[in-house]
């Protein structure tokens, strides 16, 4: 079995944003988070969980957490 | 004879660099000088129904003549009449002489046209003609390269009058080229959020100053790294900071919204740094500066935050990035305006990414605020260029409520300055203030 690791799923602005909640705990992503505002789900799952939720109606795209790094305070040039 | 296949190629299609008889005959007009544009071949009107005549003529006078219709389709050129003298080309009742017997035959051609028992009409130098789309880009081109040497020759000069901008109303370079101090906007009413390491809630600069913060990093928003509060004091420092300190912040009354995304050393996830886009967006900040991201492709919830921002009247203003290659995520994002550094002889910085670019703003040597005990320093980065557009937007935002979202972005670029280099790089140019 994969591992579990942080998604970010986004969803079509024409569904209704609890029945595609439901929809995603249904197939086992557990939802941590829900971005009322910008139509997007934070939650976890592994890699055969991601894969279900992209069939899930109302799901755009499912994309795995991304890390942003600045840099230090003293970097010459940062982002 | 081979020679000949040049006329249907001519160096083009094929990519050979095959010499055409046009392209001879070019050359010696071209070291004639004499910019007569004539090809030195001739051509014969004759009267018609009167091609037999001609030819017969024509063989009197002792010229080798090739006929049209001895090839195929009457596909034929003068190219491809070998040594012949003239072509007829009996469909158009017109024939060519060539430059050779021209030269031979000239005053015996010349005569023929008014003798009344000849066939012959006209006899007229044949021209050189130029496909128009050819010369006007020819001349679009040469128009482009001129004005990009104008424009950079014009560039010190300008600079100089910023320059001088800046020492009579003490404000920073930056300022000066986006010519906010001859603002008369504020940016009053219009929320800025600025996402980012947080902000020195405590430094004296922004006593008095309406401040909402949200961190999403799970440290207090209080910025131990710096790198916000130099964003915040750039998009909404104050308008007059103590003594001999120059004007460093655009928009001087806005309320600002810190979300802290990136923690005190620098780093941060996409899920934190949605959320704070998503606060922000729910907190109706007309104006969303992100001096943040990576070099990843455009993600697509960052996408769908932009469009969502825009869709609720704000607008989400990203760093393009400074790794000296394609624009990054955010400000990769379709929806997400993209910002790249210009330095202060404003031309592009050497680190800017490129490719998909809104604008330009300043970005090398900014002053600006930062935690105490220092209080100021100086930064460089397209971070430091998205917060002089995000404070320029909130002072255009205060012009007009319907100044908003998309709106707002057209309005940006509308307004802008244009600059002598590919859009690729500054986009439509320096981002400029409201007067």
């Amino acid at each position: 079995m994969s591992k579990t690791k942080q998604w970010i799923v986004t969803l079509s602005p024409d569904e209704p944003l609890h029945a595609v909640r439901c929809e995603l705990e249904a197939v086992g992503f557990a939802v941590q988070e829900v971005l009322e505002a910008i139509g997007v789900v934070i939650g976890q799952t592994d890699e055969a969980g991601a894969q279900r939720v992209r069939d899930v109606k109302g799901v755009q795209a499912i994309e795995p957490e991304g890390a942003v790094d600045i840099g230090p305070p003293d970097r010459p040039t940062t982002w | 004879m081979t020679n000949t296949n040049g006329s249907s190629t001519n160096g083009r299609g094929n990519g050979k660099l095959e010499v055409s008889a046009f392209d001879v005959m070019l050359m010696e007009a071209q070291e004639r000088g004499d910019e007569s544009l004539e090809t030195g071949r001739y051509i014969i009107t004759y009267g018609e129904g009167l091609q037999e005549e001609a030819a017969t003529h024509f063989k009197s006078l002792g010229m080798r003549t090739a006929d049209a219709r001895d090839f195929s389709d009457q596909a034929a050129s003068m190219e491809d009449a070998g040594d012949a003298d003239v072509l007829v080309l009996p469909e158009i009742g017109v024939a060519v002489i060539s430059a050779a017997a021209a030269g031979e035959r000239n005053a015996e051609l010349q005569e023929a046209v008014t003798a009344s028992d000849q066939p012959i009409e006209a006899y007229e130098p044949e021209y050189f003609a130029f496909a128009d789309n050819l010369s006007t880009d020819y001349i679009r081109g040469f128009r482009r390269a001129i004005d990009a040497l104008s424009a950079d020759a014009l560039l010190p000069e300008l600079q100089d009058e910023d320059d001088v901008d800046a020492q009579v109303l003490g404000a920073t370079w930056g300022l000066a080229a986006c010519r906010v101090p001859i603002s008369t906007r504020s940016g009053a009413g219009i929320r800025v959020a600025v996402l980012d390491t947080g902000m020195a809630v405590n430094h004296p600069d922004f006593v008095g100053r309406q401040i909402v913060s949200q961190s999403f990093v799970g440290q207090p928003v209080q910025d131990l790294h710096s790198h916000g509060t130099h964003c915040i004091g750039t998009a909404c420092g104050p308008k007059a900071p103590v003594g001999t300190t120059p004007r460093y912040g655009v928009a001087f009354q806005s309320p600002i919204f810190v979300g802290k995304v990136l923690s005190n050393s620098g780093s941060g996830a996409t899920g934190g740094i949605l959320a704070g886009m998503n606060w922000a967006i729910a907190n109706r900040c007309a104006v969303i500066s992100m001096s943040l991201g990576s070099q990843t492709p455009p993600q697509f919830a960052y996408t769908a935050a932009g469009l969502s921002a825009l869709s609720k009247g704000c607008l989400v203003i990203a760093a393009a990035g400074n790794a000296a290659k394609p624009t990054g995520a955010p400000a990769n994002s379709p929806s997400i305006f993209a910002v790249a550094s210009l330095d202060s002889n404003l031309r592009p910085s050497s680190f800017s990414n490129y490719g998909k670019i809104q604008l330009a703003a300043p970005g090398r040597d900014v002053f600006s605020s930062i935690p105490m005990p220092q209080r100021y320093g100086y930064k460089t980065g397209t971070s430091m260029a998205a917060p002089h557009v995000a404070g320029c937007a909130a002072l255009w935002a205060q012009t007009s409520p319907n100044l908003r979202g998309q709106a707002l972005w057209n309005k940006l670029l509308a307004t802008a300055r244009p600059l002598p280099f590919p859009a690729s790089h500054v986009g439509k140019g320096l981002v400029r203030a409201p007067s």
